[in-house]
């Protein structure tokens, strides 16, 4: 899966499951997920289940942090590096 | 003006250097002042805040105080319907924040100030004054009702909670929860401001490792926290940094719970708390890391000044708990809001059950029927029949927590017909926020229904 790909997945997850008042085409790859999306700390927890459901993956306590989670590209490079291991 | 908002104004001059967060640019104060001055609303006009956590929503709380106006912090994943609601229940006038679209509120006018959008909807006559600050009660998306407090009685809250724990202009304190909560806003930010002490602020998602190591990297002396990210913190086998002092509050916490948390340590020093919304918010401490075992299941005595009774107590001696405190707030406003919960000898109505033995350490017993903890939220589940009842399919709703801690709602259907039940889940999620969608919703017959 691309990043463009996994991208394109989390905008639908924020959109559908989250249901975040925002259009596709405003959820940029440098959106901040806290500021620029509005996710408050249930969001986050919220985000990371729809995230193991969707993709398979687990995320780690060690991998939900803020960093991981700071923007959609941030989050998609730790997704596609999860699922990359998960692979093998 | 008053002594307390005099403090507060005063403090931007060097809060800049006293308080630090994830702000790529630390705001100018004096811009936003004068951003705020530009939309020109009447003194007393309540301005709602939708941010998260930053630096920047503090500045922009203060400024709004100092151009006369009232804030109002709400969760920046608060919906638009919910927005919208509050704007004509609780008289707002303007609304600003990181991501305001002006479109979406029918804005009468909208600019930027600093790094918000604010949008100014048509005028509404002030109902406030001054330096009151309105504070969301549960803030759940069904209730649109808030207490109107003054910038000197949260000061009042605030200082009485430094006094009871020590707190003073050598600590650096680490805010974790949400400031547009009671806690984060008055018992950690404005304590930290008025202390003349540091402030860290942090925000989601909460991550216990990262919780250990921003207390190690930043050299916190205090935080606080509620009972959901202590047990977060307990269940970790790895040491925590020194930390002199950690308040726990928001929800109960059980006495092994606090037995535990001394044990690991968790701080040198234990403070487990209980306020409300309506309070200022705290009313009472257990400093449980000198207090007898036998107290550990309380939530300690009031603070010096504050008054308790328990009201009309039964043979166990438990009874609603009723407060007189100095930091009380003025009123409670919003639709819905048909009494003041307040007895006529000025003591405020809690809604929790407390006992109170002849020590005066009180303690929980049960909370005021439609109050529920869910994932660490408090929230009002008649707010979430409220919400289901806008369905058009449906003619009644009751929302009760399972015995698995989750939330259950039943829907009565108008005509008594088959429900489409996940049209509904939707309808709600749409207007709720996550944690106050119920995990199952159940259809009843009209022969089951109980008002």
């Amino acid at each position: 899966m691309t990043i463009a790909a996994i991208e394109d997945t989390l905008r639908d997850v924020l959109i559908e499951d989250l249901f975040v008042e925002l259009d596709k085409d405003q959820i940029l790859p440098g959106s901040s997920l806290r500021c620029d999306v509005g996710l408050d700390s249930l969001g986050f927890v919220e985000l990371r289940e729809q995230i193991a459901q969707r993709f398979g993956i687990v995320i780690s306590d060690d991998d939900f942090t803020p960093e991981n989670f700071a923007t959609l590209s941030s989050l998609s490079s730790l997704i596609a590096q999860r699922c990359e291991a998960s692979a093998r | 003006m008053t002594g307390a908002a005099g403090t507060i104004l005063d403090s931007t001059r060097d809060l800049a250097r006293r308080v630090s967060g994830s702000d790529e640019a630390p705001p100018q104060y004096g811009q936003l002042v004068e951003g705020y001055a530009h939309l020109a609303l009447e003194p007393g006009s309540a301005v709602l805040i939708v941010s998260s956590n930053s630096v920047e929503f503090l500045f922009h709380w203060i400024a709004v105080l100092a151009n006369g106006y009232v804030p109002c912090a709400i969760a920046p994943s608060s919906r638009t319907s919910l927005i919208t609601a509050l704007q004509g229940s609780l008289q707002i006038a303007a609304i600003a924040g990181p991501h305001v679209d002006p479109a979406k509120y029918r804005a009468r006018g909208a600019g930027r100030i600093g790094a918000f959008t604010a949008a100014v909807w048509p005028p509404v006559p002030p109902v406030y004054d001054p330096f009151d600050v309105l504070i969301l009660t549960t803030g759940t998306s069904g209730s649109q009702t808030a207490c109107v407090h003054t910038v000197e009685s949260l000061v009042c809250n605030a200082s009485m909670t430094n006094r009871a724990l020590g707190i003073t202009a050598s600590d650096r304190q680490l805010v974790v929860l949400p400031m547009y909560h009671t806690y984060g806003l008055v018992t950690q930010s404005i304590g930290s401001i008025i202390s003349g002490g540091e402030l860290v602020i942090d925000g989601p998602p909460f991550n216990a490792a990262r919780f250990v190591e921003r207390v190690r990297q930043e050299g916190i002396s205090i935080c606080g926290i509620t009972p959901t990210i202590a047990r977060d913190l307990l269940n970790r086998t790895t040491a925590l940094p020194h930390l002199r002092s950690m308040s726990i509050g928001g929800d109960q916490l059980t006495a092994d719970e606090v037995t535990r948390a001394l044990a690991q340590p968790l701080a040198e020093e234990l403070w487990v708390t209980y306020g409300l919304t309506e309070a200022g918010p705290r009313v009472s401490v257990l400093p449980a890391h000198s207090a007898p075992v036998d107290t550990y299941d309380s939530v300690g005595r009031a603070f010096d000044g504050v008054a308790t009774r328990i009201d009309s107590p039964d043979a166990e001696g438990i009874g609603q708990l009723l407060v007189k405190t100095p930091s009380v707030c003025c009123r409670k406003v919003g639709n819905g809001i048909t009494r003041q919960p307040f007895t006529a000898d000025g003591f405020l109505e809690t809604g929790d059950l407390f006992s109170k033995d002849a020590d005066g350490y009180l303690r929980y017993r049960a909370r005021k029927a439609d109050l529920v903890i869910v994932k660490g939220e408090k929230l009002n589940t008649r707010s979430i029949d409220v919400v289901a009842e806008l369905h058009p399919d449906v003619e009644f709703a009751r929302t009760t927590e399972s015995h698995t801690h989750s939330l259950v709602t039943s829907v009565w259907a108008k005509d008594d017909k088959t429900l489409d039940l996940d049209d509904i889940k939707t309808f709600m999620k749409s207007r709720l926020r996550l944690h106050e969608v119920p995990e199952q919703i159940i259809q009843q017959r009209a022969d089951v229904f109980h008002k």
